[in-house]
C-alpha cells in the first residue's frame, strides 16, 4: 500500500510565484502589481532553482465542494502552527495560508482569480515582513531609549548602529507606503468575482486593522530614533565647540605657561626680584 | 585583556633601558641607540592607560571612580619617582627629575583629558614638541649639564624649571610619549561597542612621518643658520632629547606599536611560542618592580664600595668597570629581573605593581 499523496484533479497547476522587478527568462506573468510598487507577479518556470516567494495551487474544477478535496487542500495550504483560512465565493473555493493558497474555480475565472490572488499574496509577504522586522526591533529600541533621554560619550560608539536602524525603520515606512493604498482601497464598483474576494480576504486577514498597529507601532519608533538624531546632532555640535573652545584655552594656557617659566627663569638667575622689564623707571 | 605585542614591546624597553644604565652608570659610555628604552615605555605606560580605562568604561565604572583612581596612580608614579630618586640617586638628587615624575604627571594630565579625542592628544602633544627647545633656551639648559649630568641649586625656581624643561625627564618634551601612546592606544583599541576593526594605518603613516622627519632633520642640521644647530636642532641627544631625538623615537615606538600589534595580536605569529610570551607577560606585569630592582642592583652597590674605599659614595660612578664587564653583567641582570618577576607572579612576593594596586585601587 503506498502512502503517497492522490494526485490533484486533471488541469491542476502549483504555480511557484516569485516577485520580481523584471520578467525573468522562461517564466509566464502571472499579473503586474500596480504602480508605485514596480513588480511583477511571475511563475517560475520547473527548471528554475530560484527559491519561490509564494506558492500558488490551481484546480480548475466547475463544481468545487469536495469535502476530501477541500480536506487536502486545507491541509496543504496550513502551516504546522498557523491553520488556512476557507473563503467560499460564488462557486470558487479558496484556501489562505503561510506562504501559499490554493483556488478551486471554473476553469474560465481561475486567471482572474490567480491574479488577484498573487497580488493579495505579495501585500500578505510585505505586511508579514515588515511586521517580523518591527517585531524584532523592540529589544533594540528599548536599549536605545536612554540615548534618546540622554545622549552622552559612552553613546557615541552607537551613533553608527542606531543610525543604520533609523535607515531599515525608513525603509519599511516606505514599503508600507507603497503597499498601504492598495490594502485601504475602498470597494470597487461595479463589483467583480475578483475584487469582491480580494476585499472578502483583505478582511478575513484582518489588513486594515494589522496596517493600524503596524503605523502605531512605526510612529513610536520614528519618534525614539527621531529625537536620538536630533540628541547625536546636537551633541556633536557641542562636543566640536567645546573642543574648539578647548584648544584655545590651551593656547591661552600655554602663553600664562611661557610667562611664568620666564619669570622663573629669571629670578634663578637674579634671585627674587622681578624682571627689570616689569619693574617702574626711575 | 593582554596584548602580547605590548608585553613584547616592554620587554624590549626593559631591557635596552638596563643596557643604558649599565653602560652609563658604570662604564660611563654613552650609546645612542639604548635610549630609546625611556620614551618606549613612557609611550607604553600611556597604551597601558588607555586600556585600562577601556575595560572599567566596559565593566561600567563611573567616570569619576576612574579619574581617581588614574589619578591616584599618577601621584603614586610621583610619589615613587622621587622616593626612588632619594633611596638610590641619593638625598643631593631627590629633585632630579626622573622618568616616574614625568610618567606619574602624564598619567594625571591623561586622566583628566582621557575623553578628549586622540587628534586633540596629538596637538598638545605638538605644542609641547615646539615649546620644549625654546624653553630650554629660556632656561639656560647647558648650564645645568656642564659636565654631562644634570646640576641644579635647591631653590624653589632651579627645582620648578628642573621639573619643566632642565631635568633629566623634564615636562617638555617627554610628557608627550604617555600622550600620544594614549593617542595611538584610542586609535588601536577605540571604545566598546564602535564597530570595524580599528586599523593601524595611522600609526604605521605617523610613525613613518615622525622617523623621516627625524632623519631629514639630522641629514639638514649642517645646512642650517646659526644659532639654530646650537640651540633648537642639537643632533641626536637624549638629554636634552632633541627634536631629532623625539621625532626619531616617537615614530619608531609608533611604528613597532602598530606593526606588532598586527603581527602578533591579530594574526597571532607567535602562538607557537608560548614560553616567550608567558616570559615577556611575566617580566612586563612586573616592569616598574623590574625598573626599581635593577636601579637597586648596580647602583647600590655601587654607593657602598665608592664610600668604603674613597668616603665619597658617587666617587666611582661612570668609571667602576671596563664596558665590557658592565655589558657582561646585563645578562646577569636581566636574568636575577627575571628571577623575582618570576617569584612575584608564582610566589606572591611583593611588588611595586602590588602596592600601587593596594594604594590606588
Amino acid at each position: 500500500m503506498s502512502n503517497e499523496a492522490p494526485p490533484w484533479p486533471a488541469g491542476s497547476t502549483v504555480r511557484r510565484i516569485a516577485f520580481a522587478a523584471e520578467l525573468p527568462a522562461e517564466a509566464r506573468l502571472v499579473c503586474a502589481l500596480p504602480a508605485p510598487l514596480n513588480r511583477r507577479a511571475v511563475a517560475l518556470p520547473l527548471s528554475s532553482r530560484q527559491a519561490p516567494d509564494w506558492e500558488l495551487l490551481s484546480i480548475p474544477l466547475d463544481n468545487p465542494e469536495d469535502e476530501a478535496l477541500s480536506a487536502r487542500l486545507c491541509e496543504w495550504a496550513s502551516d504546522a502552527a498557523i491553520p488556512s483560512q476557507m473563503v467560499v465565493f460564488q462557486g470558487a473555493l479558496l484556501f489562505w495560508g503561510v506562504g501559499r493558497a490554493a483556488v478551486v474555480a471554473a476553469g474560465g475565472r481561475l486567471p482572474a482569480l490567480e491574479a488577484v490572488l498573487a497580488e493579495l499574496g505579495y501585500y500578505e509577504s510585505e505586511l508579514a515582513d515588515v511586521e517580523r522586522q518591527l517585531g524584532e526591533a523592540w529589544p533594540d529600541l528599548e536599549a536605545d531609549g536612554g540615548p534618546a533621554f540622554e545622549f552622552d560619550l559612552k553613546s557615541l560608539p552607537q551613533r553608527e548602529r542606531m543610525a543604520k536602524r533609523f535607515r531599515q525603520l525608513l525603509g519599511l515606512r516606505a514599503r508600507l507606503t507603497r503597499v498601504l493604498p492598495h490594502l485601504l482601497t475602498p470597494h470597487v464598483y461595479p463589483p467583480t468575482l475578483a475584487s469582491q474576494v480580494s476585499e472578502r480576504l483583505r478582511e478575513r486577514l484582518r489588513m486594515r486593522h494589522r496596517v493600524e498597529m503596524i503605523q502605531e507601532q512605526l510612529e513610536v519608533f520614528e519618534r525614539i530614533y527621531d529625537t536620538v538624531g536630533q540628541r547625536v546632532t546636537d551633541f556633536r555640535a557641542n562636543r566640536k565647540n567645546h573642543l574648539l573652545e578647548i584648544i584655545i584655552i590651551v593656547f591661552l594656557a600655554a602663553q600664562l605657561f611661557i610667562t611664568l617659566f620666564e619669570l622663573l627663569a629669571h629670578a634663578k638667575t637674579t634671585g627674587t626680584t622681578l624682571p627689570a622689564a616689569t619693574q617702574p623707571e626711575e | 585583556m593582554r596584548y602580547a605585542s605590548i608585553d613584547l614591546l616592554r620587554v624590549v624597553a626593559i631591557a635596552l633601558m638596563v643596557l643604558v644604565h649599565f653602560l652609563e652608570n658604570l662604564a660611563g659610555v654613552l650609546w645612542s641607540a639604548a635610549g630609546f628604552g625611556a620614551p618606549l615605555f613612557a609611550f607604553l605606560a600611556g597604551v597601558s592607560l588607555r586600556l585600562w580605562v577601556r575595560s572599567q568604561e566596559g565593566k561600567g565604572t563611573p567616570a569619576a571612580d576612574i579619574t581617581r583612581v588614574a589619578v591616584r596612580r599618577g601621584l603614586f608614579l610621583f610619589a615613587l619617582g622621587l622616593a626612588f630618586n632619594f633611596f638610590v640617586w641619593l638625598p643631593d638628587d631627590v629633585y632630579n627629575w626622573d622618568v616616574l615624575t614625568m610618567i606619574g604627571t602624564g598619567l594625571i594630565l591623561l586622566a583628566f583629558a582621557r575623553d578628549m579625542p586622540a587628534g586633540f592628544l596629538v596637538f598638545v602633544s605638538a605644542l609641547i614638541f615646539t615649546l620644549a627647545p625654546f624653553l630650554r633656551v629660556v632656561a639656560d639648559y647647558d648650564a645645568h649639564w656642564l659636565e654631562s649630568y644634570y646640576q641644579h641649586d635647591r631653590s624653589f625656581a632651579e627645582i620648578a624649571i628642573g621639573y619643566f624643561a632642565t631635568g633629566y625627564f623634564p615636562l617638555f618634551p617627554w610628557v608627550l610619549f604617555p600622550l600620544c601612546g594614549y593617542a595611538a592606544g584610542k586609535v588601536v583599541f577605540p571604545d566598546p561597542g564602535e564597530p570595524g576593526t580599528p586599523s593601524v594605518r595611522p600609526l604605521l603613516t605617523w610613525g613613518g612621518v615622525l622617523v623621516a622627519a627625524s632623519v631629514s632633520l639630522r641629514v639638514a642640521r649642517p645646512f642650517l643658520p646659526d644659532p639654530l644647530p646650537t640651540t633648537l636642532v642639537k643632533g641626536w641627544t637624549m638629554f636634552p632629547a632633541s627634536p631629532e631625538y623625539v621625532t626619531g623615537v616617537l615614530g619608531l615606538a609608533l611604528v613597532l606599536f602598530g606593526g606588532l600589534h598586527v603581527w602578533v595580536d591579530r594574526r597571532r605569529n607567535l602562538d607557537g611560542a608560548p614560553r616567550l610570551l608567558t616570559a615577556a607577560r611575566m617580566m612586563s606585569q612586573h616592569s616598574l618592580s623590574i625598573y626599581l630592582l635593577h636601579h637597586v642592583l648596580h647602583l647600590w652597590p655601587l654607593w657602598v664600595y665608592g664610600y668604603i674605599v674613597n668616603e665619597d659614595a658617587t666617587d666611582l660612578w661612570r668609571k667602576a668597570m671596563p664596558v665590557e664587564a658592565a655589558l657582561a653583567l646585563v645578562p646577569v641582570c636581566l636574568g636575577v629581573c627575571y628571577l623575582v618577576a618570576w617569584l612575584m607572579a608564582r610566589r606572591g612576593w611583593p611588588s611595586a605593581e602590588g602596592v600601587a594596586r593596594w594604594v590606588c585601587d
